[in-house]
């Protein structure tokens, strides 16, 4: 209940909220503002002095797209499925992780070495790679005209989620192994307690706040592998090749959904010549990563080190790791989202 | 006790062959996954390219590898192109590396002695560079270097390459800057809490200066905990690498390995193990010498 009394956590809660809502009210109630603005622009004496893209002060407030619409809006409607779908994708890791925790942490030794082996593949292939390989005969299924981009969506939602659910899984195994062991969960086990009962009793208050804490710092972390999908031309929603050239061959991506990660890649050809159509997306990204981390920093303040900082002349995320586990670096233990890229 | 790490001796090569065949499986991924109508996972087509790369791997020597458009390609037998393009992709890996634990050691040291209202500022600014993705970070250096050559007539890096030069400078900046923020943080973190021990107190009791007693005593401390992030970090800079070379159009490794991923299994799997192979000899070792270090120093004491 501290938590939703907080200011700290109500601010960037609430811009996130009014982004998203934006989204959905401003296509909604303006169709128009995302048309593709006037082909050229003139001067009061009827000469052209610009065509798409147009800079900032052309069309405020953040210029426009190569076919005129206004890069503002635009971002602001793709903000929807950018941040849900991540939303959803971190919702989606979760519940996969820890299902997969569950039955990982109660597995004998030998089971767990195997999974362990087989799961250190994905450890050595980047996240982005894996996702590459795996959507890129959906991405060609879908320039083909095959599916409709809502669908291919859906499917990359489950595809980005799925990658991550082995080794998200093994963590929280592991660490589930290593609370287990805990004297009174032992001893609760001497008197007869079942499994079904240790779950309930022990695993399930204290992994409770820790999930909380990991869901938004998935969020952010699939946020990250957004970006760098769209490096490689993997967007949510899919891009589709349009012919821009009249006589030669010119063909441009464009997105349907105007998600950000899209917006970014389908500009990041000319980033020398019209910078701000590439950094424009990012910003957008770097704030929202921005405001889930102030989240998650907030909620790891209160719900796993139990200190508010009131009046403490050192912030409690100041504090060093416990560093009880010197048994062996080179195995994953203290995880850290920069793991998961 | 004794049987727990006889099954770590056995363990470790079951581990390997397992992480081996993981690989293996994960590169005839790509024909897993198909859409006509509906999605559909090819389970035959799926094992029937685990079975071609598995007949080409008898020969790996004659696999030709595809790069460059699909409409377009060169092909080049995967040989002596693979092991070059290892070099130069790892090379820069290696060299932002020992960049990146040189400079962030000297920033924590240097962190240390700056009054605490200002070190409040700094830290809670450096967590906050997490905030940045990393594609913003390589864009925005691009920028600044064009127009500092704009402004000045001084290209201070090539930040593009062109046909077969090589450029070092700058990916190896690129790539370090994210592993410089995570590690400074961390010896940030450990430092604080090495400092808070008697010993330090000592030291300043005897007459050591602060400069002396934090070089010497702390980082000492401080060093073994770099081990902890050497495996993350490696695996934060592998991916960032891979974007790196895209963004800056460097013809490495990674950006070979993303093109064969969908065309050509066989050579993803060598390439896979390439990566794999030496980084599992570096933390299989670093993981032993530690151990026995560590527990060398116990008994010792």
């Amino acid at each position: 209940m501290r938590i939703l009394k907080s200011f700290r956590f109500w601010l960037p809660v609430g811009f996130l909220l009014v982004m998203l809502s934006a989204s959905f009210v401003i296509p909604a109630i303006y169709p128009e503002l995302l048309e593709p603005g006037p082909p050229y622009l003139k001067d009061d004496s009827g000469r052209v002095i610009a065509d798409p893209p147009y800079t900032m002060e052309e069309m405020p407030p953040l210029g426009s797209d190569k076919l005129g619409r206004n890069l503002f809006y635009l971002l602001l409607s793709g903000a929807k499925y950018t941040l849900l779908s991540a939303m959803v994708i971190a919702l989606l890791r979760m519940v996969g992780g820890f299902s997969f925790g569950i039955v990982y942490a109660f597995l004998p030794d030998w089971a767990r070495q195997m999974i362990k082996g087989v799961g250190d593949t994905f450890n050595f292939i980047p996240l982005a790679i894996i996702a590459f390989v795996l959507l890129t005969p959906l991405q060609l299924a879908f320039e083909a005209g095959a599916m409709y981009s809502f669908r291919f969506l859906m499917i990359e939602i489950v595809v980005i989620a799925i990658i991550v659910i082995p080794s998200l899984g093994m963590y929280i195994g592991e660490e589930m192994k290593e609370y287990l062991k805990n004297d009174f969960v032992t001893v609760s086990k001497q008197i007869g307690a079942s499994r079904y009962y240790i779950n309930k009793r022990h695993l399930r208050p204290q992994f409770s706040r820790h999930a909380l804490v990991m869901f938004s710092e998935q969020i952010s972390q699939t946020l990250y592998l957004l970006i760098q999908l769209g490096v490689l031309h993997i967007c949510l929603g899919g891009l589709k090749t349009e012919e821009f050239g009249i006589m030669e061959h010119i063909p441009e991506y464009f997105s349907y959904t105007n998600e950000w990660a899209a917006t970014m890649s389908i500009n990041i050809q000319m980033v020398f010549l019209h910078t701000w159509l590439v950094l424009t997306p990012l910003a957008f990204f770097a704030v929202s990563i921005f405001c889930i981390n102030e989240i998650s920093r907030f909620l790891k303040e209160v719900l796993l080190e139990d200190t508010l900082p009131v009046g403490k002349d050192e912030t409690p995320s100041n504090k060093p790791v416990p560093s009880s586990r010197l048994e062996d670096p080179f195995t994953f233990k203290n995880r850290s989202k920069e793991e998961f890229h | 006790m004794f049987l727990l790490r006889k099954f770590n001796v056995i363990g470790l090569p079951i581990q390997f062959l397992l992480t081996c065949i993981g690989l293996f499986l994960f590169s005839g991924a790509g024909s897993l996954l198909a859409y006509d109508t509906e999605l559909v996972i090819m389970l035959g087509k799926y094992l029937q390219t685990l079975q071609e790369m598995g007949r080409e791997m008898l020969q790996p020597g004659s696999i030709i590898i595809k790069i460059g458009d699909p409409m377009d390609y060169k092909s080049y037998p995967i040989y002596p192109l693979f092991f070059q393009l290892f070099g130069y992709s790892f090379s820069l890996l290696l060299l932002a590396f020992f960049l990146a634990a040189v400079t962030s050691s000297l920033v924590s040291y240097l962190f240390m002695f700056l009054p605490k209202k200002i070190y409040q500022i700094c830290f809670r600014l450096l967590d906050s560079l997490d905030s940045l993705p990393d594609v913003l970070i390589i864009v925005f250096i691009q920028l600044f270097i064009v127009w500092f050559f704009k402004k000045t007539d001084i290209l201070l890096f090539d930040i593009y390459t062109l046909g077969d030069e090589k450029i070092y400078l700058l990916p190896i900046i690129c790539l370090a800057i994210m592993p410089i923020a995570f590690l400074t943080k961390h010896f940030l973190f450990q430092l604080r809490e090495e400092e808070e021990k008697p010993y330090v107190e000592y030291s300043y009791s005897k007459g050591f200066s602060k400069a002396y007693t934090v070089w010497v005593h702390l980082f000492r401390n401080v060093w073994i905990h770099f081990y902890y992030h050497i495996k993350p970090i490696f695996l934060l800079m592998l991916s960032n690498l891979l974007i790196i070379e895209i963004l800056f159009n460097i013809n490495g490794f990674m950006n070979v390995l993303l093109d064969v991923s969908s065309n050509t299994p066989s050579a993803f799997f060598i390439g896979m193990l390439m990566i794999y192979i030496p980084f599992f000899i570096v933390f299989t070792l670093g993981a032993i010498s530690l151990k026995k270090w560590l527990s060398g120093e116990e008994v010792s004491s």
